[in-house]
């Protein structure tokens, strides 16, 4: 029987060790990718997510309920994301392209895919992390939440703190810049 | 950029919800009626649609590890817990527990040759008066200490058979726990060993492709400069011969009026 996350959640409060645990299965991946697209390193996403669930694991108890457990994990998410700028003082979203491994890549391709496509698909993603690095950081959490998260615009609104109309404003200045940038480096 | 000279209420906005599909119904079939006949958002939009699609190509990269974190039982089952220890020992605790409520509630077993007598409460009995000893009281005793013997010869046995019994269970989970490690730790090493390889040869060749495209881009930019330098070496050649041979024409015709 698969559980909702609400269910879930109501368990790990009541300490069932077991409900967290898929809570983590289920959003770890979401996490890991939004902390990747907003700093770019691997290993700090990993870190990232890892603290993300073990400040959720000893805050579960005073979740109340009032937004969606994934919003929550979310808010928590890009926070962290957030500090872990500011205290490495790092530039996020790679403008480190060596750092991003290839082999990552390799690993975790199709097995039909060929070299070529391989190398085609690593440009385009340096392509593209290069463009979202020059985003300010707000319309680059925009972005990679309703782009990858699939959040509503509401949704984001509530997460970040900011009004609906701000959210799309920062959608669209984001999406102007990318296409300005991507569309440049295809000439 | 192009200029957007489109003048929709709230246009962007609106442009953006509609591109997600986050929008109202009705205003999407208001937007959609507009973008009809309206070049600069229609243009605009498949060029988002366009920034879209590349962007959907930016898949982080799997993370090493399957899972990140596994939590522990805050409040751990005391059922489990339980079914874990021996019955014996249950059963022992149970009768510690016992004794010390009974020594806490004054509690007074007497087993003699009147019978099993329980007597309880805080208040103590009033002493009874000293009766003489009788001969033959040890043997009087003899009934209980008999039976304690031989629950205390019961519990014994029964210790003695379950610790057979696990033994002989160890004993023959021995083999089979002895070559299924092995034999799981090499199919696994086999697999890491497999998959190290499989990388370094997708490493290999996707640096040789590289390498090859890095290659053919510095050649074909090293015979472009050489065309380009070929050409300036020719025009300049081109153009001393001119110069030489006007000079020659000059000095023919110089030569020819004298």
């Amino acid at each position: 029987m698969t559980w909702s996350d609400e269910e879930l959640v109501t368990r790990s409060i009541g300490g069932d060790a077991d409900s967290f645990n898929q809570l983590v299965l289920r959003w770890e991946r979401p996490i890991y990718a939004l902390a990747y697209r907003q700093l770019g390193r691997e290993e700090d996403a990993r870190d990232v997510c890892q603290e993300t669930f073990l400040r959720a694991f000893r805050a579960i108890g005073g979740f109340r309920g009032q937004a969606k457990f994934s919003s929550w994990l979310y808010r928590i998410a890009l926070n962290l994301c957030r500090d872990w700028v500011r205290r490495q003082r790092r530039t996020p979203v790679v403008q480190m392209p060596e750092d991003v491994d290839a082999m990552e890549l390799a690993a975790a391709r199709e097995p039909s895919e060929s070299i070529e496509d391989l190398v085609a698909r690593h440009d385009l993603t340096r392509v593209v992390e290069r463009a979202m690095a020059k985003l300010p950081e707000e319309q680059r959490t925009a972005i990679i939440l309703k782009e990858y998260h699939e959040l509503t615009f509401q949704e984001i609104a509530d997460l970040v703190g900011c009004p609906l109309s701000t959210v799309k404003t920062r959608l669209y200045q984001g999406l102007a810049v990318l296409r300005r940038e991507l569309g440049a480096n295809n000439q | 950029m192009n200029k957007i000279t489109c003048l929709y209420p709230d246009r962007d906005a609106v442009l953006i919800a509609y591109l997600y599909d986050d929008i109202d119904a009705a205003d999407r079939v208001a937007f959609e009626t507009h973008v009809t006949i309206c070049q600069p958002c229609r243009g605009e939009l498949a060029e988002l649609r366009s920034v879209r699609t590349t962007l959907g190509q930016w898949a982080p990269p799997e993370p090493a590890r399957t899972s990140f974190v596994n939590f522990e039982s805050r409040t751990p089952n005391p059922q489990s817990r339980w079914h874990s220890i021996p019955v014996w020992a249950q059963a022992a605790a149970a009768m510690l527990v016992l004794g010390a409520s009974a020594s806490i509630a004054n509690l007074d077993v007497r087993y003699d040759r009147s019978g099993l007598n329980v007597r309880t409460g805080w208040s103590k009995p009033a002493p009874a008066a000293p009766t003489p000893p009788v001969q033959g009281e040890q043997s009087a005793e003899a009934p209980w200490r008999a039976e304690l013997s031989a629950l205390q010869n019961q519990l014994r046995s029964e210790i003695r058979q379950t610790s057979q019994a696990s033994a002989v269970s160890a004993a023959s989970a021995t083999p089979a726990g002895a070559t299924m490690p092995d034999a799981e730790f090499r199919r696994r090493a086999r697999v890491l060993l497999d998959e190290s390889e499989k990388r370094q040869q997708n490493e290999l060749a996707l640096r040789l492709v590289q390498f090859q495209n890095d290659m053919s881009a510095q050649r074909q930019a090293d015979l472009t400069k050489i065309n380009q330098n070929i050409g300036y070496i020719q025009r300049d050649t081109y153009g001393e011969l001119l110069k030489q041979r006007e000079g020659v024409n000059y000095l023919l015709k110089v030569s020819q009026t004298r």
